[in-house]
This record gives structure tokens, C-alpha cells and sequence, in this order.
């Protein structure tokens, strides 16, 4: 599904965050990406979501080379990406129901078909009916994840990036968002993760990219 | 729309602001437009009271008179003509001067000269006026042709100056509007910088994005424009209260904006509102 050849990135002041990285993601793979703090974990995801570009290398995703996509082009191909972060990244002036339905809404989704997907979709990632019509910030970090994932998997996105998704929850919350996240990968999504946990990576058994210094120093297949 | 939702629910401080500072300046110029308009019927009225006097030699045989009234009824934008004596206008003038002249009634017939008094069908240019005031001086008998043409012409440049003056008044606020909807939908954009991120990384368009913007900037400028219409208007009556009774009977009636011209300043606030709202995202593409 992802290739990654060669992928380098040095920030103003010569940081540098990504030096000549190279992997590729199966379809339906579910990978962890994991490394001390700055070590690239976020820049490899935000170059992958082309929220940032590359000084070298190239990404193909589903035989495209992403890197080289116009600005119509990249629109187009962030639709087929759910993401989900850290510090969650909701829209706090719109409810629950509107933030899930904002990506369908984008995608140009029936409109008379939204409320039934969005609906549905919060009731799988197991929030309440009545929050629906809450806004963020009155929802916990645990709910308020659970609004991000089911806004990213919302249109069905082949792919899913999380950055540190559990990075702002206790142990026990982390272990339920981590099930949903096995659940959605059980769909056939491939899902790519950014943690720095290392008890999530033993008790799940995935995949894991190890990144120091902006380089791949290991790649372990469970 | 969605962006639209996230727009209408960020605070209204900024674009209250922004709405009573182009409200204030559309003001000022619909004063200005206010007194222009008024200032055209003025001069209108003028020109339709507007009499020629053709002042005659002395001593013309009544048949030359007659020849001379006849060529002046010729010109097709005469309507009326009159012929009045040197001893009619000798009684005119002093009717007209009342007690002021007590005592010299006696005055000579011959100082008053006979002339021909002529009225039009309907106002002319000044140009017009002009060119016909010089045909009639040609008409042998005739010696000097009075119109009042040089406080018409004053009148109108003075009018084709403030004209030039609204252009560009209206070019300043056209620029005002713009940068005032601009900046104040600016700050806003910056406020909202991470949500329109967001909304980047779910794959928004361009147009998803500035949409918003741009309707939100059309709606700051139309009100802006529809608050200074009230404003002007509250002016207005103001100002007519303060005119003394005295002046009125020399004024035309007195209006406010014409309704083409309160939709031209709504039509300016909304379109510049919403080139400032496109301006706002300008450069913010990522």
C-alpha cells in the first residue's frame, strides 16, 4: 500500500528529523512506529499526510508517487487518510455529531446519508447518544479520542495515521482506544502508529518500525 | 456548511468592530452623496426657472419687432416669447425697487430698453444655452442676450468637481472597506488557524476553506453599508430640522438617497466586503 524510498527532512537551523528512511506498508498492516522523542516519528507521519514535504525522497501510495501531487491532487488523496493525534485535534465550536461528519461533508457524502453514518460510527467506537450534541471540550480525553477515531474512520479511509493517540490517556483508557484500533485494523484498514509506549507495542505484538535520530534502526515482524 | 458554522460560532468582537468601522465611513460618504444629490436638484430647479432676455435697440420700428419675435419663436427650444416696452420695464423696475426709488419716478423711458423676454420648452444644457444665447445675439435688433449662463456654468462645475471628488471618495472607500474586512477576517483566519489545518488534513478544498471568508466579508460590508444608510438618514432629518423656514421656499424639496443609490453603497459594501474576505485567506493556502 506505502513505499517510502529514501525519505529525508532537515528543519531551518539544520535539524534534522528524517535522514534516507525507507519501508513499505501492506495493505491491511497494522505498523507501529516507535522511537525516543525526536527521533521522526511525528515529521514521518506528517510527511506521509503531506502536511509537510520532503528535501528527499518519495512516498507512493497505492502506486502514486504522493510527493509530486498538485494541490487538487493532494485534497483528493488526504480523503483517503484518517488521522488521529495526540491532542485529539477536534473542532471545539462544533459538536461531536458535526466534527464526525465533517470529513464525509468534505468527501461531498449524500447529505441525507450522514446522520446514519456518523450515528453509526460513534456507536461503534462506543460513545453515548448523548454526547452527540456536546461540544469537546465538555467530553473526557477518552471520549474526546474516541470522536477523533470515529471521525477518522468515518468514510472508510484505507488508511489510518495516529500520532501518539494514547499519549494523553491512563492505562486503562489506552487499552480501549488500542482495542478499537485493533478492531478497525480487523476491517482490512492499515493502520500506521506513532507511540513512544513500549508496554503497547509488547502487549499488542504488531509490527515496528524503531526510528533514532531520524533513521530506521530496526524493523521487527511479530 | 460547516466552515460557515465554525466561522458564525468564533467571536463576534472582531467582527462587530469591523462592521461599525465601515459603517462610520460608508456615512461620510453617503452624507457627501446626500448633499451632491441635493445639490443636483438645486441647480435642476434652477434651470427650469432658467428665462432669456433679449434687451432690443432703441428706437426699432414695431414690424422690425415683430421680425425679431418671429425669428425667435423659430428656434425650436423656445416655447414662449414676450415683448415688453421700455415703459412696462420702467414700471416693473420700479414696483420692484418699492420705496427704495421714492422720488425718481421721473426717470428718462429711454434708460430702460425695450427687450423680449423667452421662455423655454424644457431646461437645456449649458452648452445648449450657451449656443442658442449666441443665435439670438445674431438676430439683427437684438443688442444683448442675458440668461444668467455664467452662474449655471459655476454651478456645474462646482457640481462635475464634487462629482470627481465622490469618485474618488468612493475609491477610498472602496479601499477602506476592503482592508477594514481584510484585516478584521484576518485576525479571525489567525485565530482559526488550527482548525482550517485541520480541516486541511481532512482533505478541504481551497474553496471549502475560504467560502466562509468570502460570504463572511460580504456580510461585514453589507451591513456596514446598510448601518451608515440608517446613520445618513438619521443625519438627514437632522439636518432638514435645522434649515431655517426662511430658505425653504428657494430649495427644491429636499430627498434622501435615491434607491438606486442607497443599492449602489450596498452593492460597494458587499462586493468589497467580499474581496477583503478573499484577501483575508490570501497566501494561507497550504
Amino acid at each position: 500500500m506505502i513505499q517510502v524510498y529514501g525519505l529525508s527532512k532537515t528543519y531551518p537551523g539544520g535539524i534534522k528529523a528524517l535522514e534516507g528512511v525507507s519501508f513499505s506498508v501492506n495493505k491491511g498492516e497494522f505498523v507501529f512506529v516507535t522511537g525516543p522523542s525526536g527521533a521522526g516519528k511525528t515529521t514521518l507521519l506528517r510527511l506521509i499526510l503531506l502536511a509537510e514535504k520532503p528535501d528527499r525522497g518519495e512516498i507512493i501510495f497505492e502506486g502514486v508517487n504522493i510527493t509530486r501531487l498538485g494541490r487538487k491532487a493532494i485534497h483528493q488523496f488526504r480523503r483517503k487518510i484518517g488521522f488521529v493525534f495526540q491532542d485529539f485535534k477536534l473542532i471545539p465550536r462544533l459538536t461531536v455529531f458535526e466534527n464526525v461528519a465533517l470529513p464525509l461533508e468534505i468527501s461531498g457524502y449524500p447529505l441525507k446519508k450522514v446522520k446514519k453514518r456518523v450515528e453509526q460510527v460513534l456507536m461503534l467506537v462506543g460513545l453515548d447518544n448523548k454526547l452527540f450534541n456536546q461540544l469537546p471540550p465538555a467530553l473526557s480525553g477518552g471520549e474526546q479520542q474516541r470522536v477523533a477515531i470515529a471521525r477518522a474512520i468515518v468514510s472508510n479511509p484505507p488508511l489510518i495515521i495516529a500520532d501518539e493517540p494514547t499519549g494523553n490517556l491512563d492505562p486503562d483508557l489506552t487499552v480501549e482506544i488500542m482495542n478499537l484500533f485493533d478492531k478497525i485494523n480487523l476491517t482490512g484498514t492499515t493502520l500506521i502508529v506513532a507511540t513512544h509506549d513500549r508496554s503497547i507495542i509488547e502487549r499488542y505484538r504488531k509490527r515496528t518500525i524503531f526510528l533514532h535520530k531520524g533513521r530506521i534502526v530496526g524493523d521487527e515482524r511479530f | 456548511m460547516r466552515g460557515f458554522k465554525i466561522l458564525r460560532r468564533s467571536s463576534k468582537g472582531p467582527q462587530i468592530v469591523g462592521i461599525l468601522t465601515i459603517g462610520l465611513a460608508f456615512t461620510i460618504f453617503s452624507v457627501f452623496l446626500l448633499g451632491i444629490e441635493n445639490f443636483q436638484g438645486i441647480i435642476s430647479k434652477w434651470q427650469q426657472g432658467i428665462e432669456i432676455l433679449c434687451y432690443l435697440e432703441p428706437d426699432l420700428p414695431d414690424f422690425k419687432i415683430k421680425e425679431i419675435l418671429d425669428r425667435i419663436k423659430n428656434e425650436p427650444p423656445i416655447s414662449e416669447t414676450k415683448y415688453v416696452s421700455s415703459k412696462e420695464v420702467k414700471e416693473e423696475f420700479l414696483k420692484e425697487a418699492g420705496n427704495l426709488l421714492q422720488g425718481f419716478e421721473d426717470f428718462e423711458e429711454e434708460l430702460f430698453p425695450n427687450l423680449i423676454e423667452v421662455k423655454l420648452k424644457k431646461p437645456l444644457t449649458v452648452q445648449e444655452l450657451k449656443a442658442l444665447a449666441l443665435r439670438l445675439q445674431d438676430i439683427p435688433g437684438i443688442r444683448e442676450v442675458q440668461y444668467g449662463g455664467k452662474w449655471l456654468e459655476r454651478a456645474y462645475e462646482s457640481l462635475n468637481f464634487l462629482k470627481g471628488l465622490l469618485l474618488v471618495g468612493g475609491l477610498l472607500l472602496f479601499g477602506i472597506t476592503l482592508f477594514i474586512s481584510a484585516n478584521t477576517l484576518k485576525l479571525v483566519f489567525y485565530q482559526r488557524k488550527e482548525e482550517i489545518e485541520i480541516l486541511r488534513l481532512m482533505g478541504a478544498s481551497e474553496s471549502f476553506i475560504k467560502t466562509p471568508f468570502i460570504l463572511e466579508g460580504a456580510f461585514q460590508g453589507a451591513l456596514g453599508a446598510i448601518l451608515s444608510l440608517a446613520l445618513s438618514y438619521l443625519i438627514f432629518g437632522f439636518l432638514h430640522s435645522k434649515i431655517p423656514i426662511w430658505v425653504l421656499p428657494y430649495l427644491p424639496e429636499l430627498k434622501f438617497l435615491s434607491l438606486k443609490t442607497m443599492l449602489s453603497i450596498l452593492g460597494l459594501g458587499l462586493f468589497s466586503g467580499m474581496i477583503g474576505g478573499w484577501v483575508s485567506c490570501v497566501g494561507s493556502s497550504s
